[in-house]
């Protein structure tokens, strides 16, 4: 499914579910190993201890000479395992052999040896590991006092077959478990995969004309989610295309029709040979040219708010001042009073270019439709801490029905030339780029309102 | 009669501004390509240049660049037919005066060359800022110091009176703002009659006086400021 290497969700869940169980299971089997041996070695030093007190108790002093009472039974006690022989000495002084059945050396320098308390040391005797209880004991009277050693030593071997049991007896079975868990956890996470291979599939076999929603319904909570943020993309996706698609055929027919006009209107025009016919004809051909470019001006600036824009803070009130003035002679040569009114600074966060065209294009219906004589205002204010940009005229206005369609596209509320049916909708466009909305209004006694209601820096 | 080169590629579009600049009065040479361009403008002077940034050979930006290089005061007036702000910013970064975005009318042409021309004309001349408004009546404003004729006749004004008809005339029939009144006022004395914005409105009034049937006058733009326009006859 994925290329090696590449971050997958089962590998990491695998790792991460997998390696602390190894690690718990190395940890648990040394620990037991570890435990064991020194419980092991604690028994056999009981028992070392035990074994060179009871000796050491046999060894009587008898006038100068010492009588080592060791009767045959406990003789054959001490000497009975031979796999696991016991090996005794008895010296005196210490060091030089009196009794016994091997030689032992006596502990290791560093470990000095206490009077009545025995000592315990390891060693190594013809090649095999041993323990040693040794113990040291005063004799004889006071003019004479005389020392002996009494020495109980018994091999490791015991000790190493008591580990290596342990190791068959826990780890082997901790092993076994341990595979077991893996088997589960990898069969777990195979199947709790299983819902988003299902949805890969899913989305595998689309292309971008299918974008109907996919279908979840016995996947897992968190599955579910992700399809259902995916199903709401392809709606949203879906709607646009769609509006996509009836713009551009609205467009289509927006600009044909402008064309074919020109076209026609300009081959009558050639075959024209009166100078005041086709002073008419041309006229009507530069009337259909202007159109065509506002048009096409219009398309382009919607297709414009639809691509991704930075909101920047700035001063609306001073650009809408900026292109008030701007409009001004224009304003002057359709007899129109234009002026401003309202805030000196009004901060939003704002696309200085789109805001402009939004402006620009209210200004524009307004000259275009409030008519010769008309008074103009563009307004900059605070109002319900919204910040409020707006244009109002005392023109015709448009009835209340109508109201509500003012910002659809290429729906016009006159037929006067020159307009498209886009300005009010690149407006509401703009707008909502912004976070905000436009709304159209009617003002009494008459008139046309546009306010873009923008949310606070 | 200013000699204007035109750099345009479109060919109708070129043939028709040549025919619509020469109509206006202007004396026009133009240009398809910006290497010819690049030659028209090292054997001859011009007084302005209407240059499109999309030409073939040596692209509008490369020829823009080239003239600062070289003609640092020579207006240069953009034509662009691209979409967007960075285009326009990186046209008027790289020496253009103004620019219009294609399509446009031939009256907004002509108004911003004759802008950019008045601008140009301004220090070089040293002799007047000259507004006509009809073959008998002409405002003569000196650019250095206080002193203005209407038709030949000296006119009675006071430094803030002259350096408000200034920036009026300099700015004819656009919208002359409060705040650059008052920023060019600052510089200079008081003269009677105050400061503030109060006294921009006794000056304005004052001069409606002077300009009385000069065929100019001065119109309140509401909430906006000023604008010097030579009346409808």
């Amino acid at each position: 499914m994925q290329a090696l290497g590449r971050f997958s969700l089962k590998r990491q869940l695998l790792l991460w579910l997998l390696l602390p169980q190894l690690a718990l299971w190395l940890m648990g089997g040394v620990l037991a190993f570890r435990v064991a041996m020194v419980y092991a070695e604690k028994a056999i030093d009981q028992s070392l201890t035990q074994s060179v007190r009871s000796l050491a108790r046999q060894v009587k002093p008898l006038g100068s000479g010492l009588l080592v009472d060791f009767p045959r039974a406990a003789q054959d006690i001490l000497e009975q395992d031979p796999l696991d022989r016991v090996t005794y000495m008895v010296s005196s002084p210490p060091g030089s052999f009196l009794l016994g059945n091997g030689k032992l050396p006596g502990p290791p320098a560093g470990v000095v040896p206490a009077d009545t308390e025995p000592v315990l040391y390891n060693l190594t005797l013809d090649g095999k590991p041993m323990r040693v209880a040794s113990v040291d004991l005063g004799f004889g009277d006071t003019p004479a006092p005389q020392r002996m050693r009494v020495q109980v030593a018994k091999s490791l071997a015991l000790q190493q077959t008591i580990a290596r049991e342990l190791v068959r007896d826990v780890l082997v079975p901790l092993l076994l478990m341990g595979a077991v868990l893996s088997l589960l956890v990898y069969a777990g996470i195979e199947r709790g995969l299983q819902p988003l291979q299902k949805l890969e599939a899913q989305l595998a076999n689309r292309t971008a004309e299918s974008l109907s929603a996919i279908e979840m319904t016995q996947a897992p909570q968190e599955v579910h989610s992700l399809a259902t943020t995916l199903n709401q993309l392809l709606t949203t996706l879906q709607r646009s295309l769609g509006q996509e698609k009836r713009f551009l055929n609205d467009a289509a027919h927006q600009l044909r029709t402008p064309l074919a006009g020109l076209i026609s209107q300009a081959e009558l025009a050639m075959q024209e040979t009166e100078p005041a016919a086709l002073q008419q004809r041309l006229a009507k051909v530069h009337t259909g040219a202007v159109r065509s470019a506002h048009l096409v001006h219009q398309l382009l600036s919607l297709a414009r708010t639809e691509a991704e824009v930075a909101l920047k803070p700035l001063n609306a009130a001073a650009l809408a001042r900026d292109i008030a003035r701007e409009w001004t002679p224009r304003a002057v040569a359709a007899g129109v009073d234009l002026g401003f009114e309202g805030l000196e600074t009004l901060t939003v966060d704002a696309d200085k270019l789109l805001l402009r065209e939004a402006l620009g294009n209210l200004i524009d219906n307004a000259l275009r439709y409030a008519g010769r004589g008309a008074t103009v205002t563009l307004r900059a204010v605070q109002r319900n801490k919204l910040q409020v940009l707006e244009v109002e005229d005392n023109g015709p206005g448009v009835s209340a029905a109508d109201s509500a369609r003012v910002f659809e596209r290429f729906w016009r509320a006159s037929d006067l030339p020159g307009g498209c049916g886009l300005g009010l909708a690149i407006v509401a466009e703009i707008a909502q780029r912004h976070r905000g909305s436009a709304v159209a209004s009617r003002v009494a006694p008459q008139g046309f309102m546009v306010s873009l209601l923008l949310p606070q820096a | 009669m200013p000699h204007l080169l035109l750099v345009e590629d479109d060919e109708l579009l070129r043939d028709g501004l040549c025919a619509q600049l020469a109509n206006a009065g202007h004396t026009v040479t133009s240009a398809g390509d910006g290497a010819q361009a690049q030659t028209l403008l090292e054997s001859a002077r011009f007084d302005a240049v209407i240059l499109d940034l999309g030409l073939p050979l040596v692209d509008g930006f490369t020829v823009l660049r080239w003239i600062r290089q070289r003609l640092s005061a020579l207006p240069v007036l953009v034509l662009t037919a691209r979409d967007g702000i960075d285009d326009r910013v990186q046209g008027l970064n790289a020496g253009a005066d103004d620019y219009l975005t294609k399509p446009f009318s031939m009256d907004e042409l002509l108004a911003r060359l004759q802008s950019l021309l008045r601008r140009s004309r301004l220090p070089a001349f040293g002799g007047s800022l000259e507004v006509g408004v009809s073959a008998a009546q002409r405002l003569r404003v000196d650019p250095a110091v206080p002193r203005a004729w209407l038709d030949q006749t000296p006119m009675e004004l006071t430094q803030r009176e002259w350096s408000l008809l200034s920036l009026l005339v300099h700015n004819l029939g656009q919208v002359v703002s409060r705040e650059d009144v008052l920023g060019v006022w600052q510089a200079e004395p008081l003269d009677g009659a105050g400061s503030g914005s109060n006294a921009l409105e006794v000056y304005v009034h004052r001069l409606r006086r002077k300009l009385q049937d000069s065929g100019l006058s001065i119109r309140n733009v509401r909430g906006l400021g000023y604008m010097l326009e030579v009346a409808a006859p």
